[in-house]
């Protein structure tokens, strides 16, 4: 029987599709029996989430950004 | 079997890979061939990557963008000699990562200490948490709504939680940044950050867990000491 700890370091990986099929069971049946590792799953994912929403992404790069790689781009193809 | 049907819905990556390119071979051939158009493209797609892991090592948006801005001119250098051995974005992350690094000991004139002890230790996480059986002794407390949809709605919680992930110690925001915000697998990563996947795995999980954390103490007030 897995514990508590060991199910709230699976779930934290998320990714429990790589887990041995034998895991993925014990993770299953002890998440069916005990809340408090359900919440621990729930939460995470929103927690996951909001780290997303939180990340703004900027529109692009400041035009500074840009002309300097084209610029050095073109010494490339054009060499002075 | 998954684990899906309990709870919540599985997580999916909103923006998954928006960096990714669908051919790199083709697009370095492009490239090579003096291709403006192909390495604007790459230059604009690449970008916010470049940005958040840039922002993960140096403590400021100018600075990010030095690093940016070197980091395109040492592609443009480099390009003739890129193998290929690895994805184009991966080796251009790599150079950045360089950059920023080198950008960042510059700025502070020397390694602080939150670099060397970042969490990357085998050290249990969120030990306090559980009894020696390992079973909760202090178990997760309800936030009253936890649907991420309706979080996500929250302002002050998204802006809570980009206040946690600035303050994470450079390697973890690094990783918690490319796995959870920009969808990369943990191969990627290992390879872009020169980690070990043990403590890729260990960085991603005390990011994860400090944001989940952060979400508690303050949608539960008063279940903290």
């Amino acid at each position: 029987m897995m514990s508590c700890e060991q199910v709230a370091a699976i779930v934290r990986d998320h990714d429990q599709g790589t887990l041995p099929g034998r895991a993925r069971l014990g993770v299953r049946l002890h998440l069916m029996m005990c809340g408090a590792c359900r919440r621990y799953l729930r939460q995470l994912r929103a927690a996951m989430r909001l780290t997303q929403a939180a990340a703004q992404p900027e529109a692009g790069p400041s035009t500074a950004v840009e002309d300097a790689a084209l610029a050095a781009f073109r010494t490339r193809r054009d060499p002075p | 079997m998954s684990l899906v049907g309990l709870g919540a819905r599985r997580y999916t990556a909103a923006r998954v890979a928006d960096d990714a390119s669908p051919d790199d071979g083709e697009l370095v051939r492009r490239l090579r061939a003096g291709d403006e158009a192909a390495f604007r493209g790459v230059v604009r797609r690449y970008h916010d990557t470049l940005r958040q892991l840039a922002r993960a090592i140096v403590r400021s948006d100018a600075l990010a963008d030095e690093a940016i801005q070197e980091t395109w001119l040492a592609v443009v250098r480099g390009l003739d000699s890129f193998e290929g051995r690895s994805a184009l974005r991966t080796w251009v992350c790599r150079i950045l990562v360089n950059r920023a690094r080198t950008i960042a000991t510059r700025d502070r004139r020397s390694v602080p200490m939150s670099a060397l002890d970042d969490g990357a230790d085998d050290g249990a996480i969120d030990a306090d948490r559980f009894a020696a059986g390992g079973g909760w002794q202090r178990p997760p407390a309800p936030w009253g709504d936890e649907d991420p949809a309706s979080l996500v709605q929250r302002r002050e919680l998204v802006a809570l939680v980009g206040e946690l992930v600035e303050q994470l110690p450079e390697r973890q925001r690094a990783v918690l940044v490319l796995r959870d915000v920009k969808g990369w697998d943990a191969e990627d990563v290992c390879e872009v950050l020169e980690l070990s996947q043990a403590n890729q795995r260990v960085l991603l999980h005390r990011a994860r867990a400090q944001v989940r954390d952060a979400l508690e103490r303050h949608l539960t007030p008063r279940s903290q000491p």
